[in-house]
């Protein structure tokens, strides 16, 4: 199911952060967004994923121009922040439990409610994933606060893109990886996006354009211009820099 | 030996109301200072729902799913405070319930309480202490048990990742809203219980059994399981209840003794709150 902006305004107080933004999302695929600190990448991030309501403007489903909600962009996205949030003192194992069966993890009596939350992991979850977070030495049985910073990213970034859910959101999500370890993410990203929608806001350019299919550039709230990444070499887009 | 039973009637309570708020925090990260008014609902609504005629165990019943209501709610409501937050709602929640017992006349009887709850159910004269020393025990340990499982649980882990942001829960695909309501529910029941069973003990409901020098009491107890193994709650019921007994069993005037209890009691959050809420500035 593919997504339309449609003039969508976003201000706080007298700052305009999205200024009539309008795309059409498809439904599978990598879409990337680029811009400068402040052009409304991640308050893009935030109306796609329901967090904020947008001042004016619509989304709507491409296919029959049904209006779509907050609570409804909710349930069908997953987003990974700028910001690590982790739950601290759980461990990886659990906390990927808890991302894999959501349901299970909700009801206090519900039918597995109980299951013990520690124990291997592998086999829960898809064996690249668990590749990924070896290659970046997570250890699953211990507390994710005694992780180091890329650790704890990759454990976010790991988490959602194991969500089930039709559209991951997923803000600098290779900030603070190595280089080996933000290969892998790539590729899992790439394996993600043939069957959901992949939005993912970058300042790594030439990575943001090897990866995704469809670059978005943003400017002060405003979308400047979109095109497919292998049409383009990043250095057209100087000119919407500096 | 009387003295002995009723000594460990209330160290098991206790311990239960103890159990009760350590389960907030444990789950959501939410310390509440209201866990005497949970334990007055239950007590207050199996008085009222017995001497409207209703049969005994329908008032249990009623009384345990109106706390149970009541800790759902106000653990609810978590949903919208952060960190410390919580415990100032609570306390405000507090008052609120003891101005309404103690005003709400025609159905509490305000500063009168109700007296002879319970008595037609009694087990006859010679041994209440025993039963109820023996119910508490059974039920505190039972608990204990079912809490311990918990620990472990899936549930348990996904109420970790809403006590660290329902944001980050609902993006994964968990009802932060529904989470909080059950832990206040499963914490409501068990202070309920406790409540219920002090009610019955003491046949008396009052005001000031579950005013907010109560709920101090609870809290400190509560704070012997704030981390690490639950059965240390045990621990600081028996050091809360124990010691002032202990005292006025020694000749300590009644009045003194209760205060002693105040003061241990304000004495364990003042250290728990240095200890545990230790903020990086």
């Amino acid at each position: 199911m593919s997504l339309l902006l449609h003039e969508v305004n976003v201000r706080f107080g007298h700052t305009t952060a999205l200024d009539r933004f309008s795309f059409e999302f498809p439904a599978a695929g990598i879409v990337a967004l680029i811009g400068e600190n402040g052009a409304g990448k991640s308050t893009a991030l935030d109306v796609l994923s329901g967090f904020i309501t947008p001042t004016s403007g619509e989304i709507l489903e491409s296919a029959n121009r049904r209006h779509i909600g907050r609570a409804s962009l909710r349930n069908r996205s997953a987003r990974l922040h700028q910001a690590n949030v982790l739950p601290p003192l759980l461990t990886p194992t659990e906390y990927l439990r808890v991302v894999r069966f959501p349901e299970k993890a909700t009801w206090l009596v519900a039918i597995g409610g109980q299951t013990r939350a520690i124990g291997n992991i592998t086999g829960t979850i898809p064996e690249a994933v668990v590749r990924m977070l070896d290659k970046a030495s997570v250890e699953f049985h211990r507390p994710i606060a005694s992780h180091s910073l890329g650790q704890q990213r990759t454990l976010a970034l790991a988490a959602t893109l194991i969500v089930r859910k039709p559209i991951l959101l997923l803000d600098e999500p290779f900030s603070s990886l190595s280089d080996d370890v933000s290969r892998h993410a790539s590729e899992l990203i790439r394996t993600e996006a043939e069957r959901r929608l992949v939005v993912f806001a970058e300042h790594d350019i030439p990575h943001a354009m090897e990866l995704a299919g469809t670059v978005l550039v943003l400017k002060a709230g405003q979308l400047k211009t979109s095109f497919a990444a292998a049409k383009h070499h990043y250095s057209d887009l100087l000119q919407y820099f500096g | 030996m009387n003295f002995v039973l009723t000594i460990l009637t209330f160290v098991f309570l206790y311990f239960l109301a103890g159990l009760a708020g350590a389960y907030t925090f444990r789950r959501l990260d939410a310390i509440s200072v209201a866990q005497a008014a949970v334990l007055g609902t239950s007590a207050y609504a199996f008085a009222i729902l017995q001497m409207r005629g209703l049969p005994t165990y329908l008032s249990v019943i009623g009384a345990i799913l109106t706390a149970a209501l009541v800790g759902g709610m106000a653990v609810g409501l978590s949903e919208r405070t952060i960190g410390e937050d919580y415990a100032l709602l609570t306390f405000a929640l507090q008052m609120i319930w003891s101005g309404i017992v103690s005003n709400w006349t025609n159905v509490t009887r305000g500063p009168l309480g109700i007296s002879g709850v319970g008595l037609q159910i009694r087990f006859g004269s010679t041994a209440p202490a025993f039963v109820y020393a023996a119910a508490s025990a059974i039920l505190a340990l039972g608990i204990l048990w079912i809490a311990h499982r918990g620990e472990s649980s899936l549930f348990a882990s996904g109420a970790a990742v809403v006590a660290r942001s329902s944001e980050l829960a609902s993006t994964v695909g968990l009802r932060p809203l529904a989470t909080r309501f059950q832990v206040g529910v499963a914490s409501g029941v068990v202070a309920g219980l406790a409540g219920l069973l002090f009610a019955l003990f003491v046949t008396l409901v009052h005001p000031s059994l579950f005013g907010i020098d109560v709920s101090v009491v609870i809290l400190a107890i509560s704070f012997f399981g704030l981390t690490g193994k639950l059965v240390k709650i045990l621990l600081g019921s028996a050091l809360l209840i124990l010691v002032p007994e202990l005292a006025r069993f020694a000749g300590l005037p009644g009045a003194r003794a209760g205060y002693l209890q105040l003061l241990m009691a304000g004495f364990t959050v003042s250290v728990g709150a240095v200890v545990f809420f230790r903020h990086d500035r």
